[in-house]
């Protein structure tokens, strides 16, 4: 495990990198976005989870997803429960994934997740729809393209402060 | 040393997919079906409010300097028009509360139910909700301000909605324009009655209740009926904008555009004296009965003594 990429032998990240990141994408997400853009901005708590599913599984995992579906319910003051089950799903599909995943580089993850986070819109969507929603506009699923755009930079982040914290092991 | 934390793996993926899954459901029932969820989501609410709060402080600055930076000229404009405006309405609002003074002495003297009278509070629209799939407004007053589920919101043109559900500090609104809204109105043209229903995201009304051989014309004007006893009666709703009907169908297909800008407004008006009226009876009646009373009491001695009957609620 010499020549291995940095992700898989390494410190756990820290704590308050953890939380401190997840805190930042939720009020991204409660930001009033409206209209068109409300459609369009990225699912910011579903990538930044998505990052860490990938790269502390063991601390933040399913759990963590619906955890934070449900504050997503909160602060769209929807019916709670909807992207808490959305979240569930993708969480164990990419940890299902994660091996495969972690072998590509940011880029190369794109196409791999665009399915992932396509998947948790239209989960949304439909628990949405049997709780007594209408269905959003095609820009919702559009939403999907900034997802993984907004991914690479949000990883690349991410990773970068994972790596460059001072004295890991204090 | 113990073991290594990622051999420690607990219940499989899958096991937990299920566990959160079937919570998840068991989430969305209990909030969609009971109505004790309302205070659990109400305090959680309020948990959040402090963050929501922190994420609107940019928008807030930005939005402040943009009123800091804006030219004299405007705002001269602005004042000049508020002020004629508020001249216009003041002369009109003192014809209407003689109008109303006098409607209630008639009322009174046929024998009918006072109109409840209907109070509001004045609030600020704090952002276009985040919803993609129920368009809803999020207001700045909640229950601390006496709102509550089941208030009419209006604005300067008509009705934008109803309060749906509110948090100490926060109430949402949802839309006319969604697809469970409905509004009981009348054509004001002829007083056709029926129910509107929303169009979701489309942001237009339809009547899905009129029969093809309806009589209705595009740009006849729908104002609310006041049937159901939410909705104070004539507030102007819609406008019918095109009307289709074909042998094919029972009903005719019309789409009618929204008179408030149901979108579009900061300010808005929670009708709060009609969420007193319950759907079974109509106890504001008797709340309003004091005032119609004292007026009755200065009319001329002919008119008949105010009998209990006429405080009773005798419509619906």
């Amino acid at each position: 495990m010499i020549n291995t990429r940095d992700h898989v032998l390494r410190d756990p990240a820290h704590l308050r990198l953890i939380l401190g990141s997840l805190l930042l994408a939720y009020l991204m997400a409660l930001l009033p976005w409206g209209g068109l853009l409300l459609n369009l901005q990225p699912d910011w708590l579903l990538l930044v989870l998505l990052h860490w599913w990938l790269r502390e599984p063991w601390r933040v995992g399913q759990g963590a997803a619906f955890a934070g579906g449900l504050l997503m319910d909160l602060a769209q003051t929807g019916v709670l429960g909807v992207h808490a089950l959305a979240y569930s799903v993708v969480a164990w599909a990419t940890l299902r994934l994660r091996v495969r995943l972690l072998s590509f580089s940011p880029l190369g993850q794109v196409l791999q997740i665009l399915p992932l986070l396509l998947l948790a819109r239209l989960l949304a969507t439909g628990a949405a729809l049997m709780s007594g929603g209408g269905i959003p506009s095609w820009t919702y699923f559009l939403g999907g393209l900034t997802d993984v755009l907004a991914w690479i930079p949000i990883t690349l982040l991410l990773h970068h402060f994972d790596l460059t914290r001072s004295n890991p092991r204090s | 040393m113990s073991t290594p934390e990622f051999f420690q793996r607990g219940p499989s993926p899958f096991v937990r997919l299920v566990f959160f899954g079937a919570l998840a459901i068991a989430v969305m029932l209990i909030d969609v079906r009971y109505q004790g969820a309302r205070l659990v989501r109400s305090a959680l609410s309020t948990l959040i409010y402090p963050m929501q709060q922190a994420a609107l402080l940019p928008v807030r600055v930005i939005d402040g300097a943009g009123v800091f930076f804006s030219t004299q000229r405007r705002l001269q404009t602005d004042n000049d028009e508020l002020r004629r405006s508020l001249t216009e309405l003041s002369a009109r609002s003192r014809r209407v509360a003689s109008l109303e003074q006098e409607l209630a002495e008639l009322r009174e003297l046929a024998h009918m139910p006072p109109r409840p009278a209907s109070d509001g509070v004045l609030t600020e629209v704090l952002h276009g909700g985040r919803n993609p799939y129920v368009a809803k407004l999020v207001l700045d007053r909640g229950e601390n301000a006496g709102l509550h589920p089941g208030q009419p919101v209006v604005d300067a043109q008509g009705v934008v909605g109803q309060v749906t559900s509110a948090s100490p500090f926060a109430a949402e609104v949802t839309l006319v324009t969604e697809q469970n809204q409905q509004v009981p109105v009348r054509v004001l043209r002829n007083g056709l009655r029926t129910l509107t229903g929303g169009d979701g995201a489309s942001g237009t009304i339809s009547l899905p209740f009129l029969p093809g051989g309806a009589d209705i014309q595009t740009g006849d004007l729908l104002v609310t009926s006041g049937i159901d006893g939410l909705y104070p009666e004539g507030i102007p709703v819609a406008t019918v904008t095109r009307i289709e009907s074909s042998a094919s169908r029972v009903f005719a297909r019309i789409t009618c555009t929204p008179v408030a800008g149901v979108a579009r407004d900061r300010y808005l008006l929670v009708l709060t004296r009609s969420a007193t009226v319950s759907p079974a009876s109509a106890s504001a009646a008797p709340a309003a009965a004091p005032t119609a009373t004292a007026s009755l009491s200065a009319s001329p001695p002919t008119a008949p003594p105010p009998s209990p009957a006429a405080a009773e609620p005798a419509h619906r």
